[in-house]
């Protein structure tokens, strides 16, 4: 069985990246293999804004992970430091700086690299989309 | 621990992603992991010197702290200095002497690819 961690650093509209990064997630646990994280980082923070609307027929990306978190059980980590300079910000950054609203929410959570990093100790796995 | 090799693949103003990847492969060795980086393609004119400008990072200087991070291992794609004509530029560079960059051929550059455990590309 193969531990794998996912890597984003696209924006979610990025030509059909983020559409393969969710079949490639899936089929992943297909397998019966796991992943460890998908880790949020750079341009991909944008994955994660609760604040956006689904249009049309288009793939709607934060329905979709946030589905595979709540069925597979699987983390969704955003990188701190690249989500708040783009405007990610919880609960916590909106009280503290004045911010009307907050835009991360759970199954999304906070994380820094560190955390990324230290559980890719236990990845053989490592794939970026 | 992990051998990773971080690619940079974009000029160093253009967006985000030279900055970012910088910040990815500084805080890996962190961490317990093992860095090498590869510049490629676009990515060869971070290695092109650039002066402060008041609201962006110095690239260059930052860059330049990379040894102090244990990332002792950088390469340059030869065929990518070539594209942009600037091996004349990149040689007399204090930078790249500063990195101790090695200069590789597009079949080396396979063999380094094949050598690690993980390719994260900026």
């Amino acid at each position: 069985m193969a531990e794998y961690s996912v890597l984003i650093t696209s924006s979610p509209f990025q030509g059909d990246t983020a559409l393969r990064a969710l079949s490639v997630a899936q089929g992943v646990i297909d397998n019966g293999d796991v992943i460890n994280n998908v880790f949020f980082y750079s341009e991909g923070v944008h994955h994660t804004n609760n604040l956006m609307l689904k249009t049309g027929d288009e793939l709607f990306v934060f329905d979709s992970w946030k589905t595979l978190a709540t069925e597979h059980n699987v983390k969704l980590l955003v990188c701190i430091t690249a989500a708040v300079k783009r405007g990610i910000v919880s609960e916590l950054e909106a009280k503290e700086n004045g911010l009307s609203q907050a835009n991360l929410t759970a199954p999304f959570e906070q994380a820094g690299l560190g955390e990324f990093f230290t559980a890719l100790h236990d990845c053989n796995r490592l794939v970026q989309f | 621990m992990a051998q990773l090799l971080i690619r940079f693949t974009q000029s160093p103003f253009s967006n985000a992603k030279s900055q970012d990847g910088l910040d990815f492969a500084l805080a890996a060795t962190n961490y317990g992991h093992d860095v090498k980086v590869l510049f490629e393609s676009q990515g060869v004119l971070q290695l092109v010197k650039a002066a402060s400008t008041k609201g962006l990072k110095n690239h260059t200087k930052r860059l330049a702290s990379m040894p102090f991070f244990d990332i002792e291992e950088c390469f340059v794609c030869k065929a990518s200095a070539d594209t942009y004509d600037i091996e004349q530029v990149l040689s007399n560079n204090s930078l790249v002497d500063e990195l101790d960059c090695e200069w590789i051929t597009p079949e080396e550059k396979v063999t380094l690819i094949q050598s690690v455990d993980h390719v994260v590309t900026f």
